[in-house]
């Protein structure tokens, strides 16, 4: 039945609805008919990159000003709404460089607009975060690992034992304690060009899912930082990774597992209208459990959509407001007095109740496509894999669920 | 037994709580970075009592506060804030988040939208997020 109405009850401008068309053409042609293989052999998907760059997404929310189209984290999630449809691990990549970006172009001084923010405009540029490190798993707030003075700059020396895009990515933003007498949440963060040799990827990636992402430990051993590779005051990082970074972070993500929520539910739509049994002659769609089934996903994935583009829009409000406090150099102070505001509850909050919606709705779309979806290399056995990754990516659902606690009950957080 | 004035005790709480306001403002180090350049009046505007006063911020500072607003709506330095006093009283003794409460349709905002990020950001500073 053809729609009369908006149901998604958001009307997007002209522009919005030229990227979301663009990303969705994008997603069609050229991650979707790829993804069973980068899946398969665990393929970095460069040539599905090079189509989001050719399109013009890979500089979204870069500010007009900086030369980007200047968009805002809403934009972005519907474009990565439909890239996920089409390859989550292409999206997740893409999630990955978004997350990077906000943060860099609020921080840029001087040479570094030319530097790093140039060629990520042009297209050129693949960007990472590396934040996990061994001894505080998925505690994003604790980093071990620090940076050394030196006359030319820093040595980094760091372990982080995930990252998105490892030995892939053109550059890398890395946060650490600012120096070795610094607490672990006192950090700074430097841009570290994926060219440096001392950059040692450890292993391949063999995940269970999300097989194209590259997400391997990576060890920057050593790594000679110029003064120019430090984004920002040296002691702003933890501040600016929450303002900046975790809101397109953690909509990003939720999105990502949006997309795969929904190709799953529309791969058993599919199926259950297509299969015919030959004993009753009628199709899989008239079976009364099937079409529970596939009313609980269709509602499900709405649930997630409305979280996903309500907590877009209200950190597309929040970043008008940091923006306003960055710009009097008063931001740093009003996060470190405000760490557990409810915004970055509601943000911690979305992406565990979407990571658990995108498993419930690929699981029923796995019950509803039956032993065909049991199938190595059918696209609903792939989403159920990589809807798997959601719980359990940093920082997991049960850290999530935590820090969400502690903030109702008035419990002081794990990083205060 | 005695008899109380209602409205003498709703525009005495109104005017308090803008001096309160006026108090916080002018004392808060943090708020005079945010606010550099940024002159205005701020009507105040009781929609059920019919009270209004306006607070001048000049030079880093909430510099007087007067019942009623003789400047025109429409001029570009007037914020113009409508709600029931009672809400009113509560945003500026920080009870109420004016985010929230404009949200909630209990407050109105006309000024230009730089105006309202500012004043949110205000709003954040004196009372937290």
């Amino acid at each position: 039945m053809p729609n009369a109405l908006n149901l998604t009850g958001i009307a997007l401008t002209v522009e919005q609805g030229r990227w979301k068309r663009l990303a969705r053409s994008v997603a069609q042609n050229s991650l979707a008919p790829n993804a069973a293989e980068v899946d398969r052999d665990a393929i970095f998907p460069r040539e599905g990159l090079k189509a989001i760059a050719d399109a013009g997404l890979m500089a979204l929310t870069i500010p007009k000003e900086q030369g980007g189209p200047g968009e805002g984290i809403l934009t972005t999630a519907m474009v990565l709404e439909e890239l996920a449809q089409g390859c989550a691990s292409t999206a997740m990549v893409y999630c990955m460089h978004m997350s990077t970006l906000a943060m860099i172009a609020a921080l840029a001084k001087d040479g570094q607009h030319e530097a790093f923010i140039k060629p990520i405009v042009e297209g050129k540029w693949i960007g990472a975060l590396a934040m996990s490190e061994p001894g505080s798993g998925n505690r994003l707030w604790h980093m071990d690992s620090f940076a050394q003075r030196n006359a030319n700059g820093y040595l980094i020396d760091s372990f982080k034992s995930f990252c998105t895009s490892c030995g892939q990515a053109d550059f890398y933003v890395v946060p650490v304690r600012a120096d070795s007498t610094q607490p672990p949440t006192e950090l700074s963060l430097f841009i570290i060009e994926g060219k440096d040799p001392n950059i040692l990827p450890i292993g391949k990636w063999d995940g269970m899912g999300l097989r194209g992402n590259c997400s391997m430990p990576i060890h920057f051993k050593g790594c000679h930082v110029p003064e120019i590779g430090r984004l920002g005051p040296p002691t702003c990082g933890f501040s600016m990774l929450f303002a900046y970074s975790l809101p397109i972070y953690q909509v990003g993500l939720s999105t990502v597992y949006l997309g795969i929520a929904e190709a799953a539910y529309r791969a058993a739509v599919d199926h259950v209208k297509k299969r015919v049994h030959s004993d009753t002659k009628q199709t899989l769609s008239q079976v009364e459990t099937v079409q529970r089934y596939i009313a609980e996903m269709k509602m499900r994935v709405d649930e997630a959509r409305c979280m996903v583009y309500r907590v877009a829009q209200m950190s597309d409000n929040a970043m008008v407001l940091f923006n306003e406090l960055q710009s009097a150099d008063l931001l740093d102070e009003v996060i470190r007095a405000n760490p557990d505001d409810p915004f970055f509850i509601e943000l911690a909050q979305l992406k565990f109740a979407v990571s658990e919606i995108a498993v419930e709705v690929a699981n029923k779309a796995f019950q509803v496509c039956g032993g065909t979806a049991y199938k190595r290399g059918h696209p609903v056995e792939r989403l159920v894999r990589d809807a798997r990754a959601g719980s359990v990516m940093a920082p997991s659902d049960d850290s999530l669920k935590l820090i969400v606690g502690r903030q109702i009950l008035g419990i002081a957080q794990p990083w205060e | 037994m005695a008899t109380t004035d209602v409205s003498a005790v709703h525009t005495s709480s109104l005017l308090a709580s803008l001096q309160d306001f006026q108090n916080r403002f002018n004392n808060d180090t943090r708020v005079k970075k945010l606010i550099k350049g940024w002159n205005r009046f701020l009507k105040v505007d009781g929609t059920d009592t019919g009270e209004i006063y306006t607070l001048t911020i000049q030079d880093l500072a909430v510099t007087n506060i007067e019942a009623g607003c003789t400047l025109a709506d429409d001029d570009e330095k007037v914020i113009a804030l409508q709600a029931s006093q009672e809400a009113l009283v509560r945003i500026f003794t920080g009870k109420y988040n004016p985010a929230h409460a404009l949200i909630d349709g209990a407050l109105a905002v006309f000024s230009g939208e730089r105006d309202k990020v500012k004043l949110e950001a205000i709003a954040m500073i004196i009372w937290g997020m």
